[in-house]
């Protein structure tokens, strides 16, 4: 199962907003149900957070230092491979923001 | 910090903070007809009724009316939880805060019981109100703590003022009775009101927009964690003895300058900005009021000492909190539009084409020409509390420059407007 999750790696920590937001739209249009968007942000695009729920997406966002943030995006068909990976490496039980249907 | 299982709110409709943003600058327009017609009269004392009108204009009209409408915006942006009912809380806030205003203002000029009971129920009514369903959001373990921490001390001063304003505009119709300190009372109204509410909540909201919107280090984390508490207590203890207390208040301003000059000089992102120009410029101005504020009386022109007091507080207010407040504008009233655009093209990402660039929101040369405009003015307006015939002059100034801003909101909520048009159809296909 773990196999199947590609990540696609985005860097948005020194864009200026609303940039961070328009690569994370742009990847997100072309996102398949077997890849992941890893984001490396400086803060939580709170705002974005409902709007991927709504959209069909989850997220899991892990907060190294609060100006050094993780997120990953995935399709909602997708949670449970996810979950699968968090646990295999151990980012299960870290300080993290979660969001799903 | 676990913040899994919070509610995230999306942004409140946008068309609610920029119902305070447009209200703003009307009533700086207002306040130009007040100088035009008030004549040089009005520039002789800070307690001529005209000027209190004045200075009511300014202080509830425009910097009130705009931070109120910006923090619905920044809460959920930097702290993840908006208020509750936001439609409702605000028909209720900016109406009643724009009668309430305009009662107040009227008030000082043509003093009534009924006005000054009007002033006093619409005013308590639009910012308790709004104070209530922000202490609601703010009571909440929120994320971003610094800023969120500076926005609760913030709220806590705009408490104050409003509890000091009403004891007394009480007064006046014999609700209450402070004739013996009713002048230090006031002057710790307005105290609060310029150092507490406006500039806290500033400070606290620099050290999140930044860095968040020039790509800068965070602030020093001493600043950050430590420097709004440490103003805020400075005000409290300021009420009993402010004497002793306003040197290091104005002392901390200048710390603040230093460290956000500091800030914005590692910015990754160095392009042209008249943001950051207005950020500067007020660092600036906190810089030259400490010496000003420091220099003896005896080593100042005569024309300049007699008036002292009455120019930091309009330099205080026009080149530090009125210029950050325009220059967050400049930067917020094309990010709002945007990141709201964006938001309903997640339903269809095809729609994204729809979007302009963000330039074109808010063209960056009309930004620039409104700096040089607030430079004019604020020039003017340190001449005329010397010269007090320049009054013309500054009322001319101030109706261009405020006009000028309205026009730029307008047409970047045109724009909006006409583009989600233009998304509507894309995601009805």
């Amino acid at each position: 199962m773990q196999a199947s999750l590609i990540f696609i790696k985005v860097d948005v920590s020194a864009l200026e907003p609303p940039e961070p937001m328009t690569v994370i739209l742009t990847h997100l249009a072309k996102l398949t149900v077997q890849e992941c968007l890893l984001i490396k942000h400086r803060r939580q695009p709170f705002p974005l957070y409902e709007k991927l729920n709504q959209a069909g997406f989850s997220y899991h966002c892990i907060e190294h230092e609060p100006d050094n943030i993780t997120l990953y995006v995935f399709h909602q068909n997708t949670q449970t491979v996810f979950d699968e990976w968090l646990v295999t490496n151990g980012l299960g039980t870290s300080d993290f923001v979660k969001g799903k249907s | 910090m676990n913040i899994n299982g919070l509610s995230f709110n999306a942004l409140p409709p946008i068309d609610l903070p920029f119902r305070f943003f447009l209200t703003g600058p009307i009533f700086i327009i207002l306040c130009a007809f007040l100088i035009f017609f008030s004549g040089d009269t009005l520039w002789l004392s800070r307690w001529h009724p005209s000027m209190l009108a004045l200075t009511h204009g300014f202080t509830l009209g425009f910097l009130t009316m705009i931070m109120m409408g910006a923090l619905l915006q920044l809460l959920p942006v930097i702290g993840g939880v908006g208020i509750a009912k936001p439609r409702l809380v605000v028909s209720l806030c900016h109406s009643t805060l724009v009668i309430g205003t305009m009662c107040l203002m009227a008030n000082f000029i043509w003093p009534s019981t009924l006005l000054t009971v009007s002033s006093l129920v619409f005013l308590i009514c639009g910012i308790g109100v709004y104070f209530f369903a922000l202490a609601w959001v703010l009571v909440k373990k929120l994320s971003q703590g610094d800023s969120i921490i500076g926005f609760r001390l913030a709220m806590g001063a705009l408490f104050l003022v409003l509890f000091l304003g009403v004891g007394l505009l009480s007064q006046s119709v014999g609700f209450t009775s402070i004739n013996s300190v009713g002048k230090t009372l006031t002057n710790s109204h307005a105290l609060l009101g310029l150092a507490g509410w406006g500039s806290l909540l500033i400070i606290s909201v620099s050290f999140q927009v930044i860095p968040m919107f020039h790509v800068a280090p965070s602030f020093p984390k001493i600043i950050s964690r430590y420097l709004p508490s440490i103003l805020f207590s400075l005000l409290v203890l300021a009420v009993f003895k402010p004497k002793l207390m306003v040197p290091f208040i104005v002392l901390i301003h200048g710390i603040f300058a230093l460290s956000l000059l500091l800030v914005i000089s590692k910015r990754k992102r160095r392009v042209p900005d008249s943001t950051i120009r207005f950020w500067q410029l007020a660092a600036f101005t906190l810089i030259v009021l400490n010496f000003f504020y420091f220099i003896p009386d005896n080593f100042l022109p005569t024309l300049i000492s007699q008036q002292k007091t009455l120019l930091i507080t309009a330099i205080y207010l026009y080149f530090y909190l009125v210029a950050v407040i325009q220059g967050m504008l400049l930067k917020i009233l094309p990010f709002l539009s945007y990141t709201h655009l964006q938001q309903k093209c997640l339903i269809n990402f095809s729609a994204m084409q729809a979007i302009p660039h963000m330039h074109y929101f808010l063209n960056k040369k009309h930004g620039q020409w409104l700096f040089y405009l607030h430079i004019m003015t604020g020039v003017v307006l340190f001449y005329t509390l010397v010269i007090p015939s320049a009054y013309w002059l500054l009322s001319l100034l101030l109706l261009i420059e405020f006009s000028w801003l309205l026009y730029l909101m307008i047409k970047t909520m045109g724009l909006y407007f006409q583009t989600l048009t233009k998304i509507n159809s894309f995601v009805n296909e």
